[in-house]
């Protein structure tokens, strides 16, 4: 099992807290794996790790067969890993076509020199950026505000922003922190929509997410947290069925 | 009883007396940043103004040194209200950073103020303690050594116990720590830093009284005094009381130490070379208060 | 935008540049163009660290002193003969700016900004100080002409506007690049930045070694027209005031550096450099500044959560 995204092991404590008790999740390739669990079960901790924001205290945590535990997060673009963020970190200053092509900036480039000195192969390579990047905006409907200021777009159009600057990564490994958080129904299941996509170009997609029924729609697997513990691995209809689950969202409201 | 020894003890007190001032001026600096999260770069204005306050007064009415002194206590409440007013209230996001960068601009401001009003003038205060200076094993010392010190430990022991005791204080010491603690009490983010910056005033104030009567004040003294009353905290640790004493204590006599034994002309880049030094090495400082400092 | 294509900041400058010389024949105005040159490069190398890092140096000041000082010291004592005096004070700058950089990056924004004042502060001080090297509060006489070629006010000022423009050309293909966009992301949204791949670290100094630069080039002109140079323009007043007039210009939009270059070069005629009025206006413009722009200075300093929970 080299591709896809493996986290083996994984505990984390805050100042003498356990948020996170020996989680082992593996995250196959072209398949939809959702993370759920009442608030404050560590999903978001979890989410920080895989992605380098935190360091675990003990586990590993691999993508495409490549160890990358306790690198800076810098790193993971390179590794091929993307992430989105529940609060929508978007580039305000930025267009909305510069903020996808932000998203490509783990897959290389001309460097400062370049920059400095504008040479020709940089420019191309802008380019070509440029038109990709707006092939991404097709696919989202957000074509039309290429251009335009990125804090002009509207909530829902801004979640689905972060959702193509992933994309523009070409990546193997996806992770969506409640990429559907604050959506009405139409904008929820765009979102969805994407994350099949996603899904079916090969992609590994880890979604974190509190709206189950678009976790019932488009996951393949879905993972259990529960106070730092994974209580459950299995495919939805296990999971709906399954009576630690139900209890572990008493008063959550039922999944 | 020779040279060596007398030398010693005066650059022992001569530190000790100027580190009193920034020892309260470092304290004045942790507690915004314990208020509101925010460096304050008035707090060197504060000292300034309560200086050239109280040296205002002295001159014209010649009164007893306790009503310049209160002169000088009262414009350091009014300016800590006024620090607020312009550096917290109007922002959108009650955002440190914002603070900071105001109170930047502030600095100008205040010094342009004081400039105009008193046109570049100098105000000195006369020792609180009697001219005369004190004999202390051969060595020449500034009475005013001791006042500075004693009104350190006052202080010292007042705000512990404020810092400690009352509600108030807790809030203060754990505001921009634990921000969500402070609201779950329902004290707004103004009321903190209203009580945060006047308090910072009054430490300035008291600062600058201390100072007037060891150099003189004038319009520029603040800039100085604020950065390395900010090196001073630092050293110690930016929002630990214990920290800020320490760090201007040790601070005052570094520089004494540098200017008696080394060169006079040096002993100013001392608070840099420290501040540097701590940023570079260890920025939570002596006392480790503030958590990252780094990124 | 289309607007803004065209009236791109090269161009813009470049206009402005050959046009104002002609339109201002005296020669007192081609020496006030030139202070406006040497701001114009000061303001634009602060851009990139204070506008598009949105990290605030107070540094600028105090290495645009040391570019003055190194073309300075080299050439009045016959070290080098005055062109590569010119060309070393960069050179230097960006050096002691790098240096200056890796340490101070490494600490938070606001921590950041009081390592840059220090930094800035204690070469001020030297400046003062070390009269032996650089003729103490009095400042350094003795500095020879630049050369031949650049005798008369008007010369100089053609070297100037060039040295300017190429400032600005530099910046505008930094802004446009992969590099740039990635250190304007980085100054909006660190998390988002980082997650994308950038290099955050590498990536600051990069911005701030580029300020030294242009902070070198900016003290060797000024050095070179002034035949003179004291400590009194390099403090924290003129620190404040370079952040100031970014500010006000608007610190990482494309024409900030040039709006904010005519703003401060048009104070500076107005009187002394620290008369009250000046110093007062400066402040209270910036404080309104500083908290009425959403999106300007507030949105410079705006942290978002998840960098201030780390």
């Amino acid at each position: 099992m080299s591709e896809g995204l493996v986290i083996t092991g994984v505990s984390k404590s805050f100042g003498g807290v356990r948020v996170l008790n020996d989680v082992s999740l593996t995250v196959r390739p072209a398949m939809v794996t959702a993370l759920i669990g009442p608030n404050g079960a560590g999903k978001s901790t979890l989410a920080n790790i895989v992605s380098g924001f935190e360091r675990p205290d003990r586990g590993r945590i691999e993508v495409a067969g490549r160890d990358l535990t306790g690198q800076r997060p810098e790193l993971r673009a390179s590794a091929g890993l993307a992430r989105t963020f529940q609060n929508l970190e978007i580039f305000k200053g930025l267009t909305v076509l510069e903020n996808v092509m932000m998203g490509a900036y783990g897959r290389g480039g001309s460097g400062l020199v370049g920059a400095l000195l504008a040479p020709p192969g940089a420019r191309r390579e802008e380019r070509r950026l440029r038109t990709a990047a707006r092939e991404l905006l097709e696919r989202f409907g957000l074509a039309d505000s290429a251009d335009v200021p990125v804090e002009s777009l509207p909530f829902g159009q801004a979640k689905l922003l972060e959702l193509a600057r992933v994309l523009a990564l070409d990546p193997h490994v996806v992770v969506l922190d409640e990429p559907a958080a604050g959506l009405p129904a139409t904008s929820a299941r765009m979102v969805g929509e994407q994350v099949t996509r996603m899904a079916r170009a090969g992609v590994a997609v880890l979604l974190i997410e509190h709206n189950m029924q678009l976790v019932m729609e488009v996951s393949d697997h879905i993972a259990v947290l529960d106070h730092g513990e994974l209580l459950t691995v299995g495919d939805p209809a296990e999971v709906r069925a399954d009576p630690r689950v139900i209890e572990a969202y008493l008063g959550e409201g039922t999944p | 009883m020779g040279g060596p020894v007398t030398l010693l003890l005066q650059v022992l007190f001569a530190g000790l007396s100027v580190g009193a001032v920034y020892a309260l001026v470092a304290v004045g600096f942790g507690v915004v940043a314990n208020g509101t999260g925010a460096v304050n770069f008035v707090q060197g204005e504060f000292v300034m103004l309560g200086g050239v306050m109280a040296g205002i007064v002295n001159e014209w009415l010649r009164p007893p040194l306790v009503v310049s002194l209160l002169a000088a206590l009262a414009v350091g409440v009014a300016a800590g209200l006024l620090t607020e007013l312009a550096a917290g209230r109007f922002s959108r996001s009650h955002n440190a950073d914002v603070i900071t960068l105001a109170t930047i601009g502030l600095t100008l401001v205040i010094k342009a103020v004081v400039l105009l009003a008193t046109g570049a003038r100098t105000y000195q205060l006369p020792h609180f303690l009697g001219e005369a200076p004190l004999h202390v094993a051969g060595a020449v010392v500034d009475t005013q050594a001791l006042w500075n010190l004693a009104v350190v430990v006052v202080v010292a022991a007042a705000l512990s116990a404020f810092f400690r005791r009352t509600r108030r204080g807790t809030i203060l010491r754990a505001a921009a720590d634990d921000p969500e603690m402070v609201a779950s009490l329902g004290v707004p983010f103004r009321t903190t830093a209203r009580w945060a910056f006047v308090l910072a005033g009054v430490l300035g104030a008291l600062a600058g009284v201390g100072l007037a009567p060891l150099s003189v004040m004038s319009y520029d003294s603040g800039t100085l005094l604020g950065l390395k009353g900010f090196a001073a905290a630092m050293l110690g640790g930016l929002g630990n009381l214990y920290g800020a004493l320490a760090g201007g204590l040790l601070l005052g006599l570094t520089e004494a130490v540098v200017a008696g034994y080394g060169s006079a002309t040096y002993s100013d880049a001392v608070a840099f070379v420290v501040l540097l030094i701590v940023l570079f090495t260890r920025p939570t400082g002596l006392f480790a208060q503030r958590k990252a400092v780094r990124v | 935008m289309a607007v803004s294509r065209v009236l791109s900041p090269p161009v813009a400058t470049g206009v402005l540049l050959v046009a104002l010389p002609l339109v201002f024949v005296s020669d007192y105005a081609h020496s006030v163009l030139v202070q406006f040159c040497v701001m114009l490069l000061l303001l634009t190398g602060l851009d990139f660290i204070n506008g598009h890092a949105r990290m605030i140096s107070l540094a600028q000041a105090g290495l645009y002193g040391l570019g003055a000082y190194t073309a300075g010291i080299l050439s009045a004592r016959s070290i080098l003969p005055p062109v590569l005096a010119f060309v070393c004070a960069p050179l230097l700058v960006t050096v002691v700016a790098l240096l200056i950089g890796s340490a101070s990056l490494r600490l938070r924004a606001t921590y950041f900004t009081m390592a840059t004042l220090a930094a800035g502060y204690v070469l001020y001080l030297l400046f003062g100080r070390l009269t032996w090297l650089t003729g103490g509060p009095n400042g350094l006489l003795g500095i020879p002409p630049l050369g031949e070629a650049v005798s008369g006010t008007t010369a100089m000022y053609v070297l100037a506007a060039a040295l300017a423009f190429l400032g600005v050309l530099v910046a505008h293909n930094v802004a446009s690049s992969r590099a740039g966009r990635a250190l304007r992301a980085l100054g909006s949204s660190e998390p988002a930045a980082v997650a994308s791949g950038v290099p955050a670290y590498r990536l600051r100094l990069f911005a701030f070694g580029l300020s030294g630069c242009y902070a070198g080039v900016a003290g060797a002109l000024q050095t070179f027209h002034d035949t003179f140079v004291s400590p009194s323009s390099f403090g924290f007043f003129t620190a404040v005031l370079f952040v100031v007039g970014l500010t006000v210009g608007g610190a990482g939009r494309p024409t900030g550096p040039l709006i904010g270059a005519a703003l401060l070069t048009g104070l500076s005629q107005l009187g002394t450099e620290y008369a009250g009025f000046e110093s007062l206006i400066v402040g209270v413009v910036f404080l309104v500044a500083v908290q009425a722009f959403p999106d300007g200075v507030g949105g410079l300093t705006a942290r978002l959560a998840p960098r201030r929970a780390r």
